[in-house]
């Protein structure tokens, strides 16, 4: 693997996104700052907003650096580039990773912790933490099918059908205590929860793992 | 040092409705081979196959001594590549660009870059959403030109340009043919293009090579002979001779293997020769898919 070469994919990924991550992170950073107003109206806008930026952030950065990178016909530029398939697949998977994070973490860390900090209502961190999961898998999947299958029609069905997981948080309103734990000023990593966070993991980790696989695989990449 | 810069040995390629078949193709240093071919006949398949950017099924494809397409990362260091279909992105300037190639290829020549600029007058500080199609394959190539690879592929970098624009690239595409350790392999359906700076000519049609030589041979061995054909005198079927045209007593016959002795045969049979003309690339090109192409049916 070329690192240095890889790396200067990642940065040049980064540079060419610098916009919406520069307004994501801004977002996110504001939604942060209208917790600490502690008033319930402010602090549910701010929820909400915080949410959105990382369901945002989700969904631009795979379309903005692999599947308009096929669609504009950039592709053909970077893989004239000294680098071999999985050299590109690298690269796109870890710089798509790393910028993701950097902003979902900070965001989240952000949003969780100032709710732990109330001493109020730390019983909705862990299903916070459920939630703030999502668009990460919801990242991982896209990602995934955007460098396997490049294109763009099955970015959009995969865009469609992890927006439908969203609507299954309603559903683990209804598991017996739940309701009851987010009420709790502090934390309780119920069974439920755990499940749902290894389940999440594990879809992560197999999307990222899928990937690789494919990719050394794939016999076409123009 | 291997004194061929690419190989294809028994090269194919299965899709759905197209197949790339048994190419045999070479290339050797210094050279400039004008790859031929209608719309559709496989030039950018098996370019493609060259870059590694399409696996092929069967055969060997080696490029600057690097098996394709498992070594394609370092074959790449030493090739250029420039395509009809190949964008830089609209979001960045061509300064942007120029740093990106510049900070991955040591070999990046700075002060010829800048030349570059000027002969294809172009302005760094702009956008690539700002150009015009011919100042956007400019662009490219200079990226390309500027890191003086061994190998340029160049697929179609010509189509759709204006006169002057055409004009420009293929001076620089000469010029870089005055170090005699480069090559380039240049696909086009622009047979001016082609015969103008060639020295190589190769034709695919149908996925398949059907003719690949110098191209002083190509000039040689095809002839156009316009015959007359005195009353009670038949045209004799000779060796050599592809295609016959007739409307009364005139005749044109072409051959792709001319030798001289053509025309005296023609005499010798009673046959009056009234000109024996030369031909140009695309005149050549056209009647060796038609050949090809009948040959196939028959």
């Amino acid at each position: 693997m070329n690192r240095a070469l890889i790396a200067r994919l990642i940065l040049k990924d980064w540079y060419l996104s610098r916009l919406p991550l520069v307004l994501i992170g801004t977002t996110g950073m504001f939604s942060i700052g209208l917790l600490y107003l502690r008033r319930e109206v402010t602090g549910t806008i701010a929820l909400i907003t915080a949410l959105t930026a990382t369901i945002l952030l989700s969904i631009l950065l795979p379309l903005q650096t692999v599947v308009n990178e096929r669609k504009q016909h950039n592709l053909a530029f970077v893989m004239s580039l000294p680098i071999s398939p999985l050299e590109y697949t690298a690269a796109k998977v870890v710089g798509n990773l790393s910028a993701f994070l950097v902003l979902w973490a900070a965001i989240t860390i952000g949003v969780l912790g100032t709710l732990a900090r109330t001493g109020v209502f730390g019983g909705l961190v862990p299903f916070g933490m459920v939630v703030a999961l999502e668009p990460f898998v919801v990242f991982c999947l896209l990602l995934s099918v955007a460098i396997v299958v490049e294109s763009e029609m099955w970015a959009m069905l995969t865009m469609g059908a992890t927006n439908i997981s969203y609507s299954f948080w309603f559903l683990l309103l209804k598991i017996p205590g739940l309701p009851q734990e987010l009420k709790s000023p502090v934390a309780i990593w119920s069974r439920p929860i755990l499940l749902m966070l290894a389940g999440q993991i594990s879809v992560i980790v197999a999307s990222l793992a899928l990937t690789f696989y494919f990719q050394s695989r794939k016999r076409n990449f123009v | 040092m291997n004194d061929v810069a690419l190989t294809l040995d028994g090269v194919g390629k299965h899709y759905k409705f197209f197949d790339l078949d048994d190419v045999r193709l070479e290339l050797p240093h210094g050279h400039i081979m004008g790859f031929i071919g209608p719309n559709g006949a496989g030039k950018s398949t098996t370019i493609r196959i060259l870059m590694g950017l399409v696996h092929q099924d069967r055969g060997e494809v080696t490029v600057l001594g690097h098996r394709m397409p498992d070594q394609q990362a370092a074959a790449k260091w030493d090739i250029g590549f420039a395509s009809e279909d190949m964008r830089l992105y609209d979001a960045a300037s061509l300064d942007w660009h120029m740093r990106f190639i510049r900070s991955i290829f040591p070999s990046w020549d700075q002060p010829y870059a800048q030349l570059l600029l000027k002969r294809f007058d172009l302005k760094p500080e702009q956008h690539i959403k700002g150009l015009s199609h011919g100042q956007r394959t400019k662009a490219a190539l200079l990226l390309v030109l500027a890191r003086r690879p061994r190998l340029l592929i160049l697929d179609e970098p010509t189509t759709g340009l204006d006169p002057v624009a055409r004009h420009e690239i293929l001076r620089e595409l000469t010029d870089v043919m005055s170090d005699d350790r480069r090559s380039i392999l240049f696909s086009s359906h622009n047979t001016q293009d082609v015969e103008q700076i060639s020295d190589q000519i190769t034709f695919i049609d149908r996925g398949r090579i059907i003719d690949s030589r110098d191209k002083e041979s190509f000039m040689d061995r095809w002839r156009r002979i316009r015959v007359e054909l005195p009353s009670g005198v038949q045209l004799p079927a000779l060796s050599g001779v592809i295609d016959i045209k007739q409307s009364g007593r005139l005749a044109v016959a072409t051959t792709n293997a001319f030798d001289g002795v053509l025309p005296r045969a023609y005499e010798a049979a009673g046959v009056r020769v009234q000109a024996v003309e030369t031909m140009t690339l695309e005149e050549i090109f056209v009647e060796n898919v038609q050949h090809s192409r009948e040959g196939a049916h028959a």
